[in-house]
This record gives structure tokens, sequence and C-alpha cells, in this order.
């Protein structure tokens, strides 16, 4: 049998929280937007986000749809990565959001002084343990 | 055959070696602070460097995806300084209560129930870990000296000169010390240097009266009957942790004996499981290849018994106290708290040049200094 390309732990990491879509877990108001595609919804209601946060594996992508149930538009950057996110009135908007590899809590605003959500970068390799395996 | 067989009978290959060298690292580490004995601890070493050089081989040849390298941080010494502490409390690490609970006694089983325990407890506060916990203490990704510009052997064969110069000097100037070698006037170099001579002189007459002794004709009944030199073990260690990286991965054990656990709460009922957010994330829905080796030991270990007569039941005595258990609990915890046991960041971490692993390691051996100094105490 030959050498077996396993999980390096990104992709361990991302197998084990794969079963929540690469969030560890979404806190805050109607926290329960992730599903098994690494996909998350937020949703901007009267210039507050929905969740509050969300915690995703550091290192990892995520895809993010912004949802603006506004009726004006809404402009969204991060302190993180170059992300500057136009979302209509009433429209929803995709982005693949990189998380930093640097575990912490990095802010996604909105221009205007409205809201903002946080993502909660965590170390899931560690928290995940060496039991990594059972996850194949 | 499939990988869990493979498993199995790797497992089996782990037990065996532990049980017949009598391989604990808590033994290891308080027979050498205590008495400076190195009888144990140089076959860990062995099964150690050995086992850095094979897997250097691995690397080079792309077996570094299954290597475990986690981020590193301040949580690998805190969690491995509780788990030193533990082993040492507990008078065994992980590996070797698994082998004495596979060779009937119930002391160690308290240990083990202990270890559940620690699992328990910190499963309950899982949630919190992430945030509270490994991310103020983390200091960077995970990675491994193979990862260095240069060719993973050569930062291997690099390596294990360093430990065995090291371990020339230790051992050397231990030797020099009792035989009242040491001239009072010597220089800190030239003490360093004779010690090293010393030492390897030391290495290169136990290993020529070691092959001498197993050139000249082995006895099978002798071997099966009578403990094993834990060099020879350590050999057996490193030929098994070689076979398995090349059919699945590196060797750990706190996390799958953790996916036994999870299983065995979520087949009471999911309610019980999902109490536990810490083993319902763990929960491996079905036997995994790592659970396997963690079953093949206890097999292996049982089978090394047996051959050797030294199985027998044995319950606990009262006399014992509560140490097992509140070792036990404290193995358990520092186990999650690191990541890792005493296999997974001593032996495979440090194997496997991973940053993570050495620094839980070093974890590891402060806390059974500082647990060996604390229990073992000269009484005045």
């Amino acid at each position: 049998m030959t050498l077996r390309r396993r999980q390096f732990l990104g992709v361990l990491v991302t197998g084990a929280v794969g079963g929540t879509g690469g969030c560890l877990d979404a806190s805050g108001p109607g926290a329960t937007t992730e599903d098994a595609g690494h996909r998350t919804t937020v949703t901007i209601r009267d210039g507050t986000f929905t969740p509050t946060s969300l915690e995703i594996a550091a290192g990892h992508d995520v895809t993010v749809v912004f949802e603006n149930r506004d009726n004006r538009k809404h402009v969204l950057r991060s302190d993180f990565e170059p992300l500057d996110v136009t979302v209509p009135p009433g429209e929803t908007v995709t982005r693949q959001v990189t998380v930093p590899n640097e575990p912490g809590d990095y802010e996604v605003v909105c221009e205007g002084g409205d809201g903002s959500f946080e993502l909660k970068s965590v170390p899931a390799d560690v928290l995940r343990g060496c039991g990594y395996d059972s996850d194949e | 055959m499939s990988e869990l067989a493979f498993a199995l009978v790797a497992g089996i290959g782990f037990g065996v070696c532990f049980q017949k060298g009598r391989i604990c690292y808590a033994s290891a580490l308080s027979d050498f602070f205590l008495f400076r004995s190195s009888r144990v601890g140089g076959g860990i070493l062995l099964a150690t460097v050995l086992t850095t050089l094979t897997w250097s081989g691995a690397y080079l040849f792309g077996g570094g995806a299954s290597f475990w390298l986690p981020s590193w941080g301040v949580y690998g010494l805190f969690g491995g300084a509780l788990f030193g502490v533990g082993m040492i409390l507990a008078g065994a690490c992980l590996t070797s209560t698994l082998w004495r609970v596979a060779s009937g006694s119930g002391q160690y089983a308290l240990v083990l129930a202990g270890g559940v325990v620690g699992f328990v407890l910190t499963g309950l506060i899982h949630p919190w870990l992430g945030e509270w916990y490994f991310t103020p203490l983390w200091l960077g990704t995970g990675t491994t000296a193979f990862a260095l510009p240069v060719s993973a052997p050569v930062v291997a064969i690099a390596f294990v000169g360093a430990v065995v110069l090291a371990y020339a000097a230790v051992t050397g100037s231990i030797r020099r010390h009792f035989e009242g070698e040491i001239d009072e006037d010597e220089s800190q170099i030239a003490r360093f240097r004779a010690s090293i001579v010393v030492g390897l002189a030391g290495l290169r007459e136990g290993t020529k009266r070691y092959v001498q002794a197993r050139t000249s004709g082995i006895d099978l009944e002798r071997v099966l009957r009578r403990p094993w030199d834990p060099r020879t073990s350590g050999i057996g260690i490193a030929l098994t942790a070689t076979v398995w990286i090349a059919v699945s991965g590196v060797w750990t054990v706190s996390g799958p004996l953790e996916g036994w656990v999870a299983l065995a709460f979520g087949t009471v009922s999911i309610d019980v499981l999902d109490a536990v957010p810490g083993l319902a994330a763990a929960y491996p829905g079905g036997v995994s290849p790592g659970m396997g080796v963690i079953a093949g030991f206890l097999a292996g270990a049982f089978l090394a018994a047996v051959t050797s007569g030294e199985f027998a039941l044995e319950a606990p005595t009262r006399s014992i106290g509560v140490s097992p258990v509140s070792g036990g609990v404290l193995m358990g915890v520092g186990a999650k708290l690191a990541p890792g046991c005493n296999v997974t960041n001593l032996y495979t971490g440090v194997a496997s040049l991973s940053v993570h692993g050495i620094v839980a390691g070093i974890g590891i051996v402060l806390g059974a200094y500082a647990g060996t100094r604390i229990l073992f105490r000269p009484r005045k």
C-alpha cells in the first residue's frame, strides 16, 4: 500500500468542521446560518447583522452570503482582507472570505455607522485534538 | 487487507513492544530525575530517533501530509505540564496505563477511568476552549523542521546527531560523577568535552554488547517469557511506526482513545453524547484506523502479558488512595489542553520534528520533573 496523502491539518480540520460548514459556531441572535457547503448567510436588517459573530477555523475559506433586507444599500469592509462589498437594497451578494491564520476576532463593518459582525478565527486544529483520523 | 485490519496489526505490534519492554514515559522520566537511570529512557530515545530517520524519508516522498502538525502555542506547554504532573501522580503514562490494564491491573483501570473523566470535564467546556484558551495562547501555525529548505533526511541526521551528543554528554557526566572522575579545577568546556567522550565510549560499548548478545543465537522461549531490553522494544516501535505511516499516518493515542469514549457515549444515547460537547465533536461515527490501533495495542499487550505469564487480574487496594484517579484526570485534561499525550507529543511529535510536539513535549518533561520533585521529596 502506498503512502496516502491524508489530510493535512487544514483539510482535516475542514473535514472535521465540515459537518458545520467550516463554521464552528455562529453566535448571536438567529445564529443558525451554516450549511454543508462552507457557506453562511449574514442578514442585514435595519443596519443590524444577524448573526453578530461567526466562529470559523483559522486559515480556511468560507463563502458568506450577505443578504440585505433594508431599502438602502450597504457597503461592507473588513479589517483583515481587502473586502469591499456593496449590497444593493433587497439583494444578496456572495463573497468568499479567507479567515486569517492568526486566531482572533476580525470585524466586517458597514460603512456609514451601521452595524458590524465579527469573524472569530479559532485554532480548530488544536481544539479538535489529535483524533483527526476519526473523520475519514 | 483493509486499513482497519492493518491498524489492528500495527496496534498489536505497538502493544507487544510496550508491554515486553516495560515502556513507560512516567517511569523513564522519574527514574532519570531521581536516580539518573536512562535504561527505559534510552529505549524511548532510540525509538524516537530511528523513527525520525524513517519518517524523514516518508516526508521526502510526500508522506508529510499524514503528519499531525497543529498550530502551536503556550497551550502546549501548559497542557503538557498538566499531563506530565498527572502521569507522575498516576504512576504511568497513557500508553503504559493501557498495557497495564491489558495485563489485568485494576489500579491502572482506575487511572484509565480518571482519564475518561478528564476527557469529559474538558468536553464540557469545549464550546469556550477555542475563544478563551487556545486563541489567546496561540503563537504560530503548525510546521515541522522537515520543512526547512534542506532535504528532510539531512535535517533528521542533524537532529539525531544532536540527540546522540546530548545523550552522551548527560550519561557521560553521570558516569564521571559516580566514578569520581570529575576534577573540580576542570573548566566547563573541558568537563563537557570529557563527558561526551566518556558518554560516547559508553554508548559504543553498550551497543557492542547489545549486538553481540543478539547475534549469539535467539532463545525463542526466553523471548516469549522474559521482558525485553527497552532498546529492542524501541527498535520494534520504530519499525511498527514506519510501517504504519506507510499504510495510514502517524501514531496518536489520546485522540483515538477519546474517539472510543465518544463512541461509547453515543452508543448509550445521543442525548448523553450531546450533553458533552467535546465528545460530540470527537464522535467518530464508527471505528477509525487510529481507534483500531488502540484496540490492537490492548490485544498485543494482553497477548504479551499472557505469554510472559504476567497476566493477573488484580483489584486495586484502598492503600493506593486517590492518586490513580486524580493522576488519570490530570492526564485526560492535559491531553485535551496540550493537545496530545506522551505518544502524540514526546514520540510522534518529536520524531516528526513538529514544533507543537516539541513544545508540548517540553511541557510534559517539565510537568514530570515538577511532579517527581513534589511527590518524591526526601523526608527531613
